[in-house]
């Protein structure tokens, strides 16, 4: 077997890529400090050449799309782009010998690392052997390519009508499959190898965004590449556009760290924070409008789940800051600006769930486990509101403890939450494979929960369950920035998949078939990683102190 | 606590973590999995020291793209293929064709008409005299309709030879491929014989009248 039958393919992938969107790092870094600073790490200038080859990929089809030509003729954009660049770079880079624009951070660790990965997921190969739906992809792009449309007259597929898919990654395939003559099949397995790297580097950048820790981040990202997790720690799927997302989605979080770091350590008034704030961090910003735009065009729910999981750092910072025992300010979870923030999209969510029920429900009379399921957002929401509230009563605060708890802890069906550990008993599965469970409520209704046997038995046991709990343990232990992300994620996400009537009001306000994914934010490897890192520090300062 | 004590519950606690890291860590260096896997019809999506490229070279297309690449230059862009599952999928992600044998949620149940031909398995059956005549039918209707309604018209079978390929013992329509090349030419003719795949045109019968009542 020619095991290099798709050598060329990568080839291609390093030009169409890479290339353009490298020279215009390189440009950007040698002009912007800002930007510099930000993507000195060699993954942050990777990523960024990758994620702005794809924009300016998509752009220039997009326009050739609007004046109906054929996307054959890419390349003369693209070939002019790349002279123009080589060109700048000369100018303004190589002529003026500013170098610095080409630094980068790197070390043999993590390089070999990053090797390790494309050299198995090269030998490997991505095309999954057993039929999936990666071919119902792969054939859009393809229809993509022969019609030089986004957006293809009929069903790609069936010729029978489908609904719409963010096109940007198809029609990135469907441009190297036109300018290459290389099936879209070679791409789909070649870009395995590639996007699966992006993928742990992108990793890497957020474990290293959030501790501030390279030795954690590291082993973070080894371990995302050796514990099983749901569907994002699947790297033989790498090139599907999920996982595209979910990449643009981790460097997300490493830009908005950096965001976050300028909060100044003082309590300084909100304009005195609002506007240097802006002022200093226009690039991270711009940035992140950018990988918002690439995930809107490319898979679309990451967006949901950036939100959600800094809506869950906000719940575990509110919670971190009423269990404190002491008054001892931490910027991560006690700047008034979140506090704000927070109490504001908390106050959203209840006026928008109550908005909801009401529309759900009236004019119909009774109590049912829907409406049960409507309401109980509406009073976790108060519940929270009230809690961040510091009442000086420590009674009045035990007993919203309580309700919260109450609430919380009463949502939840055990016998499903159980039967993630024993398959035996597992709820009743919906008429498809794909399809929730059915739970029964306290008034005898039907609550859609999600069935363990998806993605997420194999995901969560055991490293991945038990995270949730260690994340937890370390919040207290230590909190901080890390400790409140991944303890605040990991809880919101349990209680989502184990509470039928969390998990049904999702399903109904987001419309959307795969709210299980929503436990794609439990970050298990950087909590495990984070745990390493600190059991090592506690076992080096007892060994200082007995010597 | 003392500090022997403290020692002893950090290096504990280490080693849970690690050997339950470990644990989890090692479906990618089972070699068992692999074969355990395939004969459980379930996919590989983790990476492994000891998948290769093989798996994916034989049980992909990448060796009919001969005979893709002639099939595209003689077929008519824009109809529907019949085909077995796996090269149904093939041919619609390298081909200007449509196709209608596919999974049931991306698309199968679509059309009642041709979810019946395929879930009763008549083109399996083109042997039995009773089935080729619903089958024949089939194509009239089909091809009546399509024209009338100005969409993809039923105008090609694609028969997969290949024998190392399993992802198509997944259907019937590779398993009888040898009595559905004998039959399917009654009501077709032979566009291609390729090493791996075979075109076949199927005769326009859309002029033929519809039966009365």
């Amino acid at each position: 077997m020619p095991i290099y039958f798709n050598a060329v393919s990568h080839l291609w992938i390093g030009c169409l890529f890479i290339a353009n969107g490298l020279m215009l790092t390189w440009l950007l870094r040698s002009k912007f400090k800002s930007f510099r600073s930000f993507t000195q790490p060699l993954e942050a200038q990777v990523l960024s050449s990758f994620f702005i080859s794809l924009g300016l990929n998509g752009l220039i089809l997009l326009l050739l799309n609007w004046m109906s030509l054929e996307f054959s003729l890419a390349k003369w954009p693209l070939g002019l782009i790349a002279v123009g660049q080589m060109a700048l770079l000369y100018a303004f880079v190589i002529r003026v010998k500013a170098y610095h624009a080409f630094h980068f951070e790197i070390n043999i660790a993590r390089a070999a690392l990053y090797l390790f990965v494309f050299v198995v997921l090269f030998y490997n190969g991505g095309l999954i052997d057993k039929m999936s739906d990666s071919w119902w992809h792969m054939s859009l792009a393809n229809k993509i390519a022969l019609e030089s449309a986004f957006s293809p007259a009929v069903g790609h597929l069936t010729g029978l009508p489908t609904r719409y898919y963010p096109p940007l990654w198809h029609g990135n395939l469907a441009l190297a499959n036109q300018l290459s003559g290389i099936s879209i099949a070679v791409y789909w397995n070649s870009l395995t190898a590639w996007v699966a790297v992006f993928k742990v580097m992108a990793f890497y950048l957020f474990a290293y965004g959030i501790s501030k820790n390279k030795t954690a981040a590291l082993l973070a990202a080894i371990l995302f590449v050796l514990l099983p997790g749901m569907g994002v720690a699947y790297l033989r799927v790498s090139a599907w556009p999920s996982h595209v997302a979910y990449t643009a989605w981790y460097a997300m979080f490493y830009v908005f760290t950096l965001f976050l770091d300028s909060l100044p350590d003082d309590k300084a008034s909100l304009r005195q924070t609002l506007l240097p704030l802006i002022s200093t961090s226009a690039s991270k910003l711009i940035s992140l409008l950018f990988l918002s735009i690439v995930i809107f065009f490319t898979h679309k729910a990451e967006i949901l789940w950036f939100v959600v999981a800094w809506f869950s750092y906000l719940i575990a910072a509110s919670l971190s800051r009423s269990l404190s025992a002491n008054d001892h300010y931490i910027v991560a979870r006690d700047h008034f600006l979140m506090i704000y923030c927070y109490r504001a999209i908390l106050t959203l969510i209840a006026v928008f769930a109550l908005w909801f029920a009401v529309n759900q429900h009236y004019p119909k009379a009774g109590v049912s486990d829907q409406l049960l399921a409507n309401l109980l957002p509406i009073a976790i929401s108060i519940t929270l509101l009230l809690l961040d509230i510091r009442f000086k009563s420590k009674m009045v605060l035990r007993c919203i403890w309580l309700i919260l708890l109450a609430l919380v802890l009463g949502s939840v069906n055990y016998t499903h939450l159980y039967s993630l550990f024993v398959p035996e008993l597992a709820l009743q599965a919906g008429q498809f494979y794909e399809s929730s469970a059915v739970a029964i409520g306290y008034f005898g209704g039907e609550l859609q929960v999600p069935s363990w046997h998806l993605q997420l038995r194999s995901g969560l046991l055991y490293s991945g369950v038990l995270s949730v709990i260690m994340a937890a343990v370390l919040l207290i232990v230590k909190p901080n920035r890390l400790s409140i992300l991944t303890a605040g994620t990991g809880c919101v996400a349990m209680l989502f998949c184990a509470s039928p009537y969390l998990y049904h009001w999702f399903q109904a306000v987001l419309d959307y078939h795969s709210p299980w994914r929503i436990s794609l934010m439990i970050f298990h490897p950087i909590v495990w990683a984070f745990a390493l890192v600190t059991l090592n520090e506690f076992r080096k300062t007892l060994a200082n102190s007995q010597t | 606590m003392s500090i022997i004590q403290k020692r002893l519950l950090v290096f504990f606690a280490l080693a849970s973590v690690l050997v339950l890291l470990a644990y989890d860590a090692r479906p990618h260096f089972d070699k068992g999995l692999i074969q355990l896997k395939r004969q459980n019809n379930s996919a590989q999506r983790h990476w492994s020291l000891f998948y290769d490229q093989r798996f994916v070279f034989y049980e992909g297309p990448f060796r009919y793209q001969d005979d893709i690449n002639q099939i595209r230059d003689l077929i008519e862009p824009s109809h529907i293929v019949l085909s077995d599952l796996a090269t149904s999928y093939y041919a619609a992600a390298s081909l200007p064709v449509y196709v209608r044998n596919v999974h049931r949620h991306q698309g199968r149940t679509q059309s009642s008409s041709w979810r019946k031909l395929l879930d009763q398995r008549t083109a399996c059956n083109l042997h039995q005299q009773d089935v080729f005549s619903a089958f024949k039918t089939f194509i009239d209707v089909e091809q009546r309709n399509s024209v009338s309604r100005g969409q993809p018209q039923f105008k090609y079978v694609l028969v997969n030879k290949d024998s190392n390929n399993k992802n198509l013992r997944l259907d019937c329509l590779w398993h009888r491929r040898a009595l559905l090349m004998k039959n399917i030419v009654r009501v077709s003719k032979l566009k291609y014989e390729g090493e791996f795949l075979n075109l076949y045109e199927i005769n326009d019968r859309s002029a033929t009248p519809a039966p009365e009542g």
